[in-house]
């Protein structure tokens, strides 16, 4: 049996000893769970740009519909004159925000319906399914599940999207 | 002797990190797995927990690289996710109970360590959660006590009484001078 007498020493060599402790590896590596988080992140990324050039484009018709509309109220002008000033606008323009809130909004209540709708339909199929089905079934349902829930945690999340 | 932490990582590497590229990502990964791991598993005690902190902290780095500002080490910012981690993963862990787990844990991982090495593993082991993570990173990582009454959410007093506690117990413990049952044993419960 040791005896160890408490001093400041002692706790030196205490820290020391565990400092001491080796390291350890994990045992198995998590960087393909790393990797998949990266892809999910990549795939928001590209949505979401695919998304805004959609608003930008849906924004430059309606604000081009309204240049026309405004223009041939007041007085006629030529055809050319109107163009050059509809793509003046048009590049100094972005969608306004609340546009394009209202598209991923609309988006995301997509998702949702569809998420919901699968997961009723995995719900009745497992009903006449083989145990064996029921499982592959229920893990499909379960990542339907987690869909689910990130779209919803995302729609709540202020940061999400703007 | 510095915390196993304390890697030096190449700037342009952070930048390439930043920029998300993956090779770069997975560099810092590989330089800071076993650090990670190893600080996780001594906070938790428990493989299955470890790996989770690490998956967790590795997560949040890759999400928000982006924000590390040089205004400190690297190897410090990313040590603080894996810290705030583990700490949630023992708040978890309280929530759902059965603390019984994390008693008289010999460790698996240091079973063909030397006699010593394995003395103290299992008497650091057996400390109380929250006075393990105390001692370790005072002790290991070089926490100050505010940073690590900051971290724990208490006081910088609260932080020394644990870092004493532990000591003591862990001395009686690996000194072999008290029972298993004595004094502040902890048995796992509340």
């Amino acid at each position: 049996m040791r005896v160890i007498i408490m001093t400041e020493d002692s706790d030196k060599m205490m820290d020391e000893a565990l400092k001491g402790l080796p390291q350890l590896a994990p045992p198995v590596s998590v960087w393909r769970e790393v990797e998949n988080r990266l892809d999910a992140l990549e795939n928001k990324g590209r949505r979401r740009a695919r998304l805004g050039y959609a608003g930008y484009g849906l924004a430059a018709s309606a604000l081009l519909a309204a240049v026309v509309l405004s223009f041939a109220h007041f007085r006629l002008i030529s055809e050319v004159e109107l163009a050059d000033t509809a793509q003046q606008l048009v590049k100094e323009t972005t969608p306004s925000a609340q546009y394009t809130r209202h598209l991923y909004s609309a988006e995301d209540a997509l998702l949702d319906a569809v998420l919901e709708k699968e997961i009723e339909q995995v719900d009745k199929t497992m009903l006449y399914s083989s145990p064996k089905e029921q499982e592959v079934l229920w893990r499909y349902r379960n990542k339907l599940k987690e869909q689910l829930e990130q779209v919803r945690r995302d729609r709540e999340d202020p940061d999400y999207r703007f | 002797m510095k915390s196993a932490f304390a890697v030096e990582v190449d700037p342009q590497l952070i930048d390439r990190a930043q920029s998300g590229e993956r090779e770069a990502l997975y560099e810092i990964y590989t330089l800071f797995e076993k650090p990670a791991y190893t600080l996780a598993f001594r906070i938790c005690q428990c493989p299955e927990q470890a790996r989770e902190v690490l998956q967790d902290g590795m997560l949040q780095m890759v999400e928000h690289i982006d924000q590390y500002s040089y205004q400190a080490p690297f190897w410090s910012w990313l040590r603080k996710l894996f810290v705030n981690a583990a700490l949630m993963q023992l708040r978890r862990q309280r929530r759902q109970e059965n603390l019984e787990v994390l008693v008289d844990l010999p460790g698996d991982e240091d079973s063909d360590r030397p006699g010593m090495q394995r003395d103290i593993a299992s008497a650091f082991a057996r400390l109380a959660p929250e006075r393990r993570a105390v001692l370790w990173l005072y002790a290991v990582e070089g926490f100050s006590h505010r940073e690590i009454a900051e971290t724990l959410g208490y006081t910088p007093s609260y932080s020394k009484t644990q870092l004493m506690r532990a000591r003591r117990q862990l001395q009686r413990w690996w000194s072999g001078t008290d029972s298993a049952n004595a004094g502040d044993y902890y048995d796992g419960r509340q």
